[in-house]
């Protein structure tokens, strides 16, 4: 019998809000979305495959642009024509009632409630290749452990030989990456590895790995980045089922790249082109559209000039042209002046207690009310422990800001 | 550290300058101004600290000749250890230090034992630039935090309560508690209000598209299934139609074969094929001979139109020619026989005048010559003249009648051998003729006027005479021959006056005739005329008739395009050949029955000749005996006696019995012709007859007499074609139709409605039902999607919610860079309270001290006050309590004398590991001399641990100096 070919990808997240103000990147991320689900189906047809499993989230929110509609069911039709079959389950962004009222009807298995159900994977001419059990996410905030319900009807499947896949938008509590995201429909690793399924199609967590070896239980990542949480090669799986063994090969299918670089070494960059050679130096490859979040920490000659937004963002959008690079952020929150603040402290001028006194609020913000300012914008919490932690994250990086602004560098 | 020497290459206006300052305590740079006074404190201040700005073009002594700056500055370390420093500003900041032959590079770096101050800190406190020193603008109030903090270790800052009130202003900017001014946090607020109204609308358009596209998805399948619904319900209805024809096909195939089956009784009903097959044969034939036929008829219709058109216009032709030539004969009959009877009136005339003539002639005496003598002869001659002449005028007229009937004749045979209206082509000639021929008429009827009752009358009274000469003297013979002389005269007197009276009526009779003939021209050539218009009138339904024959054509050869065509028309070209001889057996028939009719007049005069020649036959022996009884005697005074008249008479008569002879012998001959005319006659009416039957046939065919009729006979016969064809068609199909049983069993499988019946019509109106529906869902889909449209421009939600929540981020931070603002204030601010209340009083202390010395115990403290605009130096004098504000009408001196000691004593408190040079610009401006005294010992005695450098361009200064405190005075130059 030869191997089940099957696509599974998950997170798509179409017609994602990108947070910018600017509106060509919104624009970009946007088609970039559109431009990856598009090199998927590509990819469908290209490795000839038998299925494509949508682990849920192909949609951002539950309303689905009119432009988006027609687009997703032209897609789902063009693989549907090419003998590919789609199944779907439904995510918490796009649960069951939202996407039964975005998608053309029979364009694909759709798997909306909560309640597993079983379909059959065929080929061209209609012989049964594998059992597909999937469920979905009747709301946006369900919490029900959905894998075990598959585990509970994967058991009930005939015993035909065919290959059984479990499609299903989850968290697994194990998973690496999974505080970034809700704990909806969460699940143990160990219900996965106990469940008589041969391959575990998972979606919710966007980084890419293996949650579990046996049986193979995958997350593919989101299908394509959104922001630089969202870094580095996105595409998905491409999984081949053979006696009763799976096969899992990552396959890079993103049109926009979200990229991290950290320059931490950064004592002898005195102007900004020095800035931006070690930024190149640091990226290996510039190939590939991207957006580049450059952390920029240590100490540096820098950072006060760096420190006014405006004028970061002037001389970001500078390297990004002079780069090849599709744009780049600048994140100054880590760099420091070349500031000795230690033996400033220890001194006897204002700078030494005023650095003194910062020691003081962080140690005991409780300790100090009387010397925080009567209104604070971002104070609002009346909980002590709540107020401290705020006002221990105000207090971040005040230090240098202090020794920067009683001593500007000239 | 001790400065030495500075080794100037380029630096401002100075250039290769060398300037030594021998690493003296105490230096006194005197110059004047503009010598490069300013210029040394700022090569001293890059030497410690490095180039500020490090551009060469933004640097305020960036070298006059436009080369880099170049400096290097000998110094002397607390532990007497020489160093070099050599700073370089070009394209880049330079920097080295030489200790003892150990090379550093420092680049831009400020000197290892100037970390503890840094530029700031020397610059406020320990070489404040006269800029520095005026500030602020009210001299009472001092920065004594911002001094100290200029002074202090290694980050000495900014004042911080300035700083606090920036970083307050800065936070204001970005968000205020209040709604006063316009923060950056209430701009981002205001763009999120109007991104969230706006989102609002988005959102609304959004759910009314969506609305709007599962409304037309609904209506995309409603339409669907109400066309799938019609597609199928218009399909049954279409097999049912198909079906309902098929099954009456069949039926009636199946009534026929059952008829067949009852007709043929017991015998076993041949095989269905060969039944079909016969039928089909029978239908072909039928169809056949209909098309044969059609065929027929059209070609018969083309034929007759042709042929009885024609020959109704010669036959018209023929019979207006036949009446006017037996017109012209009648009027020539009746020209003849008034001539004849003129010639056989003056030939008696003639012959009455020689025998008057002769009597006149006679030897006779007596009344009775006289009388004959007295008859008026003129007056008899001109009657006779003019009898003549009418005789020749009508003899003229003959022949002229007999001219137009010869060319009348001709005209016929003419118009027969051309359709070409002959009266067309002659009509002008024609009415010449008839004119003359009415002239003509009009002579005879003149010479007709004329008869000879005169001539009577004379012979009358020649007999009366003759009877009074015989009652007279007359000799014997005579007198006994007067009586029957008289009696002679008296009966050719009477008889005369006979013939005279019946001559007379004849005459009238022949007026008569000649009026009907009168009347007969006239009618002719009215009918002529009549004939002429109807001709022209026919010309244009000929023409009419060529174009309905074009039609016909055009007809006939749609009428080709059919397979038998060609044989149709060849057969039609075969019936018009066949109908050439029937219409040349009209002509003739015609012709033969002119010749007839010329005969018959020729066997009439032949006959009335014969007749007249017996009556004059008859008249001649008459004569001879009345010659005979008379036997007069030659006259010898005449040249034609009555009996050589006689015998003239006697040979014309013979000449006339010859011509009889001759006549008798042509009898035969004329008989012959006579029957060949009959038979001929029979033909012609033969022919005749046939043509009434083909124009019987015609009217049949074309009872309107119309070629359009015949042009639609004609598309009747081709539609009769078609309809053949079909039928044939039609039979060929039937043969492999199905069986009334299969198709009724279809019928009920199928569940299809026969046409006619409730159920199809219940049908066809839910088709219309269906139609109706689908139109109106179509518009409705139709108005959604231009609706839909609409709503193409709508802001996309996604975009939105993206550039709100980057809104929200930058609130979010907005709110956050505020609040750290405000923090930091709120810390700097508390710090300097603190430093305040740790560190301000032993600086105050220590400055009151240098304070009593500079002023010699006049000022013995010094105080701060705080105040809203800052910090208030305050001075107590030596002998009282009260704290005056170092600021006016406080002398100048004073004030500079309190500050320099306040600053005197920060210096002593802050520093470090390598006491850095003071300088000083024109401190002692405003001096007395003994506080200048007491100022230099105190420079002297701080000078032990910093070099003081005082720049002063009052060369009294410096000597004062040199003299109380052994200043080193370093004279400059004049301004390069």
């Amino acid at each position: 019998m030869p191997p089940v070919r099957l696509v599974h990808c998950a997170d798509v997240h179409l017609d994602t809000a990108v947070a910018s103000r600017h509106d060509g990147r919104r624009r970009r991320v946007a088609d970039a979305v559109r431009a990856t689900f598009d090199a998927l189906v590509d990819l469908c047809l290209r490795e000839r495959v038998h299925g494509l499993l949508i682990a849920g989230d192909l949609l951002d929110g539950q309303r689905l642009a009119p432009g988006t509609a027609a687009f997703l069911a032209a897609r789902l039709t063009r693989l549907a024509d090419a003998g590919v079959t789609t199944f779907l389950a439904a995510g918490n962004h796009d649960p069951g009632p939202a996407l039964r009222a975005a998608l053309p009807p029979g364009c694909c298995e759709l798997f909306d409630r909560a309640q597993p159900r079983a379909a059959i994977l065929r080929d061209e001419q209609g012989a049964p290749l594998a059992h597909v059990v999937g469920c979905g996410h009747e709301g946006p905030r369900d919490t029900e452990d959905l894998p075990a319900r598959i585990a509970d009807a994967a058991g009930e499947l005939p015993a035909d030989g065919l290959p059984r896949v479990a499609l299903v938008h989850t968290q697994v509590l194990e998973a690496r990456g999974r505080d970034r995201h809700e704990a909806y429909a969460a699940t143990a690793r160990a219900t996965l590895a106990d469940a008589p399924v041969d391959y575990w199609a998972l979606g919710h967590v966007h980084r890419r790995q293996v949650v579990c070896e046996s049986p193979l239980a995958c997350y593919p990542g989101n299908l394509q980045g959104r922001h630089r949480h969202e870094r580095g090669p996105k595409g998905a799986l491409l999984v081949e089922l053979e006696g009763g063994r799976a096969r899992a090969r990552f396959q890079t299918l993103d049109t926009l790249r979200f990229e991290t670089v950290t320059l931490d070494t950064l004592a002898e960059v005195t102007r900004p082109h020095d800035l931006q050679l070690a930024l190149r130096a640091a990226l290996a490859d510039t190939r590939r559209e991207r957006v580049v979040h450059v952390e920029l920490s240590g100490a540096c000659p820098l950072a006060a000039s760096l420190g006014a937004r405006d004028a970061r963002e002037e001389l970001a959008e500078q390297m990004a042209d002079e780069l090849g690079v599709f744009a780049l952020d600048l994140d100054v929150r880590a760099l420091r002046a070349p500031l000795d603040l230690e033996r400033a402290r220890d001194g006897s001028h204002v700078l030494a207690h005023a650095l003194r006194l910062l020691d003081e609020l962080r140690a005991d913000p409780g300790g100090h009310e009387h010397l925080l300012p009567e209104h604070l914008a971002s104070l609002e919490a009346t909980d002590p422990d709540a107020r401290a932690e705020t006002l221990r994250a105000l207090l971040e990086g005040l230090d240098e800001r202090a020794a920067l602004r009683l001593d500007p560098p000239t | 550290m001790k400065l030495g020497r500075l080794e100037i290459q380029a630096w401002g206006a100075l250039a290769d300058t060398t300037v030594d300052l021998a690493h003296a305590p105490l230096v006194v740079l005197l110059g004047p101004n503009e010598s490069g006074k300013t210029t040394l404190r700022d090569v001293i201040e890059t030497a410690l600290f490095g180039f500020s700005p490090a551009s060469l073009e933004r640097h305020p002594f960036a070298p006059w000749s436009g080369a880099d700056l170049d400096a290097r500055v000998h110094a002397r370390l607390s532990d007497d250890t020489d160093v070099v420093v050599r700073r370089q500003l070009g394209r880049t900041a330079r920097g080295q230090l030489d200790v003892r032959g150990d090379v550093v590079d420092l680049r831009n770096a400020p000197l290892p034992w100037t970390a503890e101050l840094g530029r700031e800190g020397w610059r406020h406190g320990l070489a404040p630039s006269a800029e520095l020193r005026v500030r602020p603008a009210d001299d009472a109030h001092v920065d004594l935090e911002a001094a100290w903090n200029a002074v202090a270790s290694g980050a000495g800052r900014r004042p911080s309560r300035g700083l606090v009130e920036q970083l307050e202003s800065e936070a204001a900017a970005l968000w205020r508690p209040d709604r006063r001014g316009r923060p950056r946090a209430r701009e981002l607020a205001d763009e999120l209000r109007d991104l969230t109204r706006v989102r609002r609308e988005a959102s609304r358009l959004a759910r009314e598209t969506e609305e709007l596209a599962s409304s037309q998805r609904e209506l995309d399948r409603r339409v669907e299934r109400l066309r799938g619904e019609r597609a199928d319900l218009a399909r049954r209805l279409r097999r049912s139609a198909t079906h309902g024809a098929r099954l009456a096909r069949a039926r009636k195939r199946d009534g026929l074969r059952r008829q067949a089956a009852s007709l043929l009784g017991d015998v076993a009903p041949p095989a269905r094929v060969d039944r079909v097959l016969l039928r089909r044969q029978r239908t072909r034939a039928r169809t056949e001979a209909a098309l044969l036929d059609a065929q027929r008829a059209l070609a018969r219709l083309e034929a007759t139109t042709h042929v009885a058109s024609r020959d109704r216009m010669l036959a018209r032709h023929a019979d207006e020619l036949r009446q006017l030539a037996a017109r012209a004969r009648a009027c020539q009959d009746s020209a003849e026989t008034v001539r004849r009877e003129s010639a056989h009136a003056a030939t008696w005339n003639e012959r009455v005048q020689r025998l008057a003539e002769a009597v006149l002639a006679a030897p006779l005496d007596g009344p009775l010559r006289r009388a004959v003598r007295d008859l008026p002869r003129d007056e008899l001659r001109d009657a006779l003249a003019a009898h003549e002449d009418a005789v020749a005028a009508h003899d003229h007229a003959r022949r002229e009648l007999t001219r137009l009937e010869s060319a009348a004749c001709a005209r016929a045979l003419h118009r027969d051998d051309d359709d070409e209206s002959p009266v067309a082509v002659d009509d002008g000639s024609t009415r010449q003729r008839l004119s003359d021929l009415d002239g003509l008429i009009l002579l005879e009827r003149g010479a007709a006027r004329q008869p000879p009752a005169e001539v009577a009358l004379i012979l009358a009274a020649l007999a009366c005479v003759a009877l009074a000469a015989s009652a007279a003297a007359v000799p014997g013979w005579l007198a006994a021959s007067l009586p029957a002389v008289a009696a002679f005269c008296g009966l050719c007197a009477v008889s005369l006056h006979l013939w005279s009276r019946l001559a007379s009526r004849r005459v009238a009779a022949l007026r008569t005739r000649l009026e009907l003939a009168d009347r007969d021209a006239v009618e002719a050539r009215l009918e002529l005329t009549e004939a002429l218009a109807d001709t022209r009138s026919r010309e244009r339904r000929v023409e009419a008739a060529e174009e309905h024959a074009s039609a016909l054509a055009a007809a006939r050869v749609a009428v080709d395009t059919t397979g038998d065509a060609l044989q149709r028309r060849r057969r039609a070209v075969e019936h018009l050949l066949s109908a050439v001889p029937l219409a040349e057996h009209v002509v003739r028939g015609r012709d033969l029955a002119h010749d007839l009719s010329g005969l018959a007049d020729a066997l009439a005069r032949l006959d009335e000749h014969d007749g007249r020649a017996r009556a004059l036959r008859a008249e001649r022996e008459e004569l001879a005996a009345h010659l005979a009884a008379l036997d007069l005697g030659p006259d010898e005074s005449s040249d034609d006696d009555p009996l050589s008249h006689a015998e003239r008479l006697a040979r014309a008569v013979d000449g006339a019995c010859q011509s009889v002879v001759q006549a008798d012998a042509l009898r035969p001959d004329l008989l012959a012709a006579k029957d060949d005319a009959a038979r001929t006659r029979s033909e012609h009416e033969r022919s005749v007859r046939e043509l009434d039957a083909l124009e019987r046939l015609l009217a049949s065919l074309d009872p309107d007499g119309d070629l359009d009729a015949g042009l639609a006979r004609a598309r009747k016969a081709q539609h009769l074609q078609r309809r053949a064809d079909a039928l044939q068609r039609e039979l060929d199909e039937d043969l492999d139709g199905p069986d009334l049983g299969e198709l009724e069993q279809e019928l009920a499988r199928d569940g299809l409605r026969l046409p006619g019946t409730p159920e199809h019509a219940r049908w066809q109106q839910r088709l219309d039902a269906l139609e109706a529906e689908l139109g109106d869902a179509e518009q409705r889909r139709a108005q959604g999607m231009a609706r839909l449209g609409s709503h193409a421009d709508a802001p996309d939600l996604a975009d939105l919610d993206g550039r709100m929540a980057a809104l929200e981020d930058e609130q979010r931070e907005v709110r956050r860079e505020h609040d750290r603002l405000r923090l930091l204030a709120a810390v700097i601010r508390e710090a300097g309270e603190r430093w305040r209340a740790t560190t301000r009083e032993p600086i105050l202390a220590r400055a009151s001290h240098w304070a009593t010395r500079l002023t010699d115990g006049r000022w013995r403290e010094l105080r701060l006050q705080e105040t809203p605009r800052g910090t208030r130096l305050l001075a107590v004098a030596g002998h009282e309590d009260t704290a005056r504000p170092v600021a006016a009408p406080l002398s100048r001196g004073t004030r500079t004398q309190l500050r320099l000691a306040l600053r005197l004593a920060l210096a002593e408190s802050l520093e470090g590991e390598q006491p850095l040079p003071l300088v000083l610009d024109e401190a002692f401006a405003s001096w007395d001399d003994r506080r200048a005294g007491l100022g230099a010992e105190l420079l002297a005695r701080v000078g032990r641990r910093h070099q003081v450098v005082v720049l002063t361009c009052r060369a009294r200064v410096a000597e004062r100096l040199a003299e109380l405190a052994d200043a080193h005075v370093v004279t400059l130059g004049e301004p390069p």
